[in-house]
């Protein structure tokens, strides 16, 4: 009998892959740092990673069979993650603004990309000059899945070149839901394969179900989201439950779509939209801030697995490499895009308020980064087209190309053409009240003038949000007419614990720079500025000192009391650079321009950068609390450098 | 309701047109809504007018929590002084204010300034030039009164005059405003652009 064995192949699978997610993460900190990420944006370092992976599992003659992504684990596992963050994370409010443009971006582009670089590759094909011949369905289904935006691709490009929140939402918005509308298209098309000729009838089958896929994936997620909302307002009972069902429901949405045959990714991603204000509502601050981080280490995870898979089979993969037909699809990739960007925005600027600028065109069209996705889809092509190897390879290509060439020379372009760039600066209160305040004029104007624009579709959704929705959903909501209010005392609250923030932190340093200058005098430095109660006889020695610190650590005790109640009331996490953030456009703000050296640079992928904040941030609080409660036990040496005072 | 069948000259179309910078079409729809809400019309001149109850007949408005600034504001903006009657030059004249910026085509009504002047006005009701705290504690109320406690509104209302009052005299003068509001889109934020 032996004692200890060497079990192997029983943990072999599966210890590989926990290597390898570890591998990743942990290159992901190496590279992690400025001089990196200023030439590549991130997803093009993950793929980086993927291929040194890829090439020692190769060399080591691992079976990389084992590792090929199918469709299964692609679309049941990897993907509904990321598409839940993106959902989760969106900034609802500028995408509401900009819903007309997002849409037809998503809807009307993709469609637009996918026929034009479709039939034009197809037209090409005739001349006879591609190796592998296809027919029209199996380019089509090629060219849908390459017509996809990105999110993830997009997100990381745009966090270093910073562009305002108009541009973002929009390429963003677009990059989402075209996911949505490519996987629509992508299992059309792999339908009509199956089918021998193609009728009308087909056709307008075809587009008949597009919509109603597209449609019956919004409705379940809707449903899935007021599902959870409700959950989460009667699970009073069991709090740890509540995270639980914010994962899980939206993910059930997402089976039952795909159960169903209309779009899970529409459907969890809608779900992640809709159901964030009111489970934010319903669960206590901790339960949401780890509702938070775990959506995005599951993102994280899924996405840096897809682009390891990207890598390894760059490298494993038999490739049929047809330089022609590469080219033409770049080229027609771009050159469509562009069209396409251009010939919308001149269609939308005839409608909208705000109008998109030459060079916000300019951005739409070179943003397009392709990624997993198109990766993924490709893969998950039936075995029995022909040119699959093809395909793979021109994907593979396709995606090299996008997140490398374009996403490192993005940002000098912009530079170039000198884009009116996000300026990072602190929203003042005055502008956030009258954020809210404009709202409800112009409502107010074209009532007057008894025209409908925008802004009071947003007002009424408002309105019935709160008359409805609220009190429905959401726990212990208070009777709020016709605002809503959070937000102005959100940002109120934000403000003040900024500031709370630095007075607190103020006295450590204020106090070491009086007790090093003036330690003979024992001159008292109260370091609260806001506190008129100056204790008289502190420069005089001989007072009770136990009294004397035992007022400063009731005037600390206080601030921090002030401190936790804000953030328990506003429920945001606070902290001066900050950990995860609300949505995307919040991330972006607070995205640090690359001249500030000590701030690393927050990744949109999901990084561990947010972890490493966090660790820090609560490495900060624990110190801080540890001193406080010093300083309440009366430990004299604690509290002698931060008020001042030399014994 | 009202008289909605009679029109408007032509002479004071182009008039208007070209003064306001609107387009007749627009013009038009203007002059259609303002007979739609008006029920008053002066005996000598056969001019119609609009008075502070017929905006409050305007349901949408009555429910919005700054409706009743907005008229006020209105009214002030138009500036009809004692007469409490609003015609159409100074309904298409208010209104206008609310149009796009056209950078090609700058024009005085829908500067920057103006749209400023109207959100100032409605804090600023005696028209005194300043917002004092009351005032805008005042407007914050209408808004957000129903949801917090008052203390919470003096702590915002506080500290908004703080940031804003540069000369810390206690008042926010219309620069200090405008400077307050100076990286804010105005353009984009008060514009509407059905007006052409």
């Amino acid at each position: 009998l032996q004692m200890v064995e060497f079990k192997w192949d029983e943990v072999e699978k599966i210890y590989i892959v926990a290597l390898w997610l570890f591998a990743a993460s942990i290159s992901k900190l190496v590279f992690h740092n400025k001089s990196c990420t200023r030439f590549f944006p991130e997803s093009s370092l993950l793929i980086i990673v993927g291929l040194v992976i890829g090439y020692f599992l190769v060399i080591s003659n691992v079976d990389h069979h084992q590792f090929s992504l199918d469709w299964h684990s692609f679309f049941l596992y990897l993907l509904p993650p990321i598409i839940f963050d993106a959902g989760y994370f969106m900034p609802n409010r500028s995408f509401f603004q900009n819903w007309d443009s997002i849409l037809v971006f998503a809807v009307v582009g993709t469609i637009f990309n996918t026929l034009t670089i479709g039939g034009s590759l197809l037209a090409l094909s005739y001349s006879g000059l591609f190796t592998v011949p296809f027919n029209a369905c199996e380019i089509l289904l090629f060219s849908s899945l390459i017509s996809a935006v990105d999110p993830v691709a997009v997100i990381a490009v745009f966090e270093e070149i910073q562009v305002n929140d108009f541009i973002f939402v929009n390429v963003f918005g677009e990059a989402l839901f075209n996911d949505g509308v490519t996987v629509v298209l992508y299992e059309l098309f792999k339908q009509f394969l199956e089918v021998d000729r193609i009728m009308p009838i087909d056709v307008a089958a075809g587009t008949g179900s597009f919509f109603l896929v597209a449609v019956g994936g919004l409705v379940v997620g809707l449903l899935f989201a007021v599902f959870v909302a409700l959950l989460t307002k009667y699970s009073h009972g069991a709090i740890v439950l509540a995270p639980v069902f914010i994962f899980l429901v939206p993910y059930l949405g997402y089976l039952t779509a795909e159960a169903l045959s209309l779009s899970p990714i529409i459907a969890i991603a809608v779900c992640g939209m809709a159901m964030k204000q009111y489970v934010k509502g319903n669960v206590t601050t901790t339960a949401a801030n780890s509702v938070k981080y775990f959506t995005k280490i599951l993102a994280q995870t899924s996405e840096t697995a897809i682009f390891m898979f990207l890598g390894l089979s760059t490298l494993a993969f038999a490739h049929k490499w047809d330089t022609l037909f590469v080219v033409a699809t770049v080229g027609f990739c771009i050159l469509f895009r562009t069209v396409g960007v251009v010939a919308q925005c001149a269609l939308l600027n005839r409608f909208r308020g705000k109008k998109f600028t030459k060079v916000d065109q300019f951005i739409l069209s070179y943003g397009g980064l392709r990624g997993a996705i198109a990766y993924g889809l490709a893969v998950s092509m039936p075995d029995s087209i022909a040119a699959k190897q093809m395909f793979v390879t021109t994907t593979i290509a396709v995606i090299f190309f996008t997140v490398f060439l374009q996403g490192s020379t993005i940002r000098p372009l912009v530079n170039y053409l000198e884009i009116e760039l996000k300026k990072d600066r602190k929203i003042t209160m005055a502008e956030s009240v009258y954020s809210k305040y404009s709202d409800y004029i112009i409502s107010g104007i074209e009532d007057i003038a008894g025209q409908k624009g925008h802004s009071s579709l947003v007002h009424d959704f408002e309105r019935f949000n709160n008359r409805v929705l609220c009190p429905l959903l959401m726990r212990d909501h208070a009777r709020t007419p016709n605002f809503d209010a959070t937000k102005i005392v959100r940002a109120y609250a934000k403000i003040i614990m900024d500031e709370a923030l630095v007075e607190t932190s103020a006295p450590s340093r204020k106090g070491s720079r009086k007790s090093g200058a003036h330690p003979a005098l024992g001159h008292c430095s109260c370091p609260s500025t806001d506190n008129d109660d100056h204790l008289p006889d502190c420069t005089r020695r001989g007072v009770n000192m136990d009294m004397l610190y035992a007022a400063f650590s009731k005037m600390l005790d206080d601030k921090m009391d002030a401190l936790r109640q804000e953030l328990k009331n506003c429920g945001s996490s606070v902290g001066a650079d900050q950990d995860i953030f609300d949505d995307y456009m919040e991330q972006l703000k607070h995205a640090p321009s690359l001249k500030t050296l000590h701030h690393p640079a927050l990744s949109a992928t999901r990084s561990d950068a947010a972890m490493r904040h966090h660790a820090a941030f609560a490495a900060r609080s624990v110190s801080r609390h540890d001193s406080r409660r010093c300083r309440t036990e009366g430990g004299l040496a604690h509290i002698a450098t931060p008020a001042g005072l030399e014994l | 309701m009202g008289a909605s069948t009679s029109s408007l000259p032509a002479g004071e179309l182009d008039r208007i047109s070209i003064e306001s910078g609107l387009s007749k079409q627009s013009v038009l729809t203007l002059y259609k809504r303002f007979l739609q809400l008006s029920t008053h019309r002066e005996r000598d001149s056969g001019q119609y007018f609009l008075t502070k109850e017929d905006f409050l007949n305007i349901e949408e408005l009555r429910l919005n929590p700054l409706g009743v600034r907005i008229i006020d504001a209105f009214f002030a903006d138009a500036e009809v002084g004692e007469r409490e009657k609003v015609y159409f030059y100074d309904f298409v004249k208010v209104l206008s204010h609310f149009r796009p910026i056209n950078k090609n085509k700058p024009h005085l009504w829908n500067t920057r300034e103006a749209k400023l002047r109207f959100a100032f006005t409605m804090y600023d009701l005696n028209k005194s030039e300043t917002i004092t705290k009351d005032e805008f504690k005042n407007i914050l109320q209408m808004m957000i009164g129903a949801n917090v406690s008052d203390e919470q509104v003096n702590s915002i209302a506080d500290r908004t005059m703080r940031e804003a009052d540069k000369d810390n005299d206690g008042y926010i003068t219309f620069q200090e405003f405008c400077h307050a509001m100076e990286k804010t889109d105005i353009e984009q934020k008060m514009s509407f652009h059905f007006l052409a």
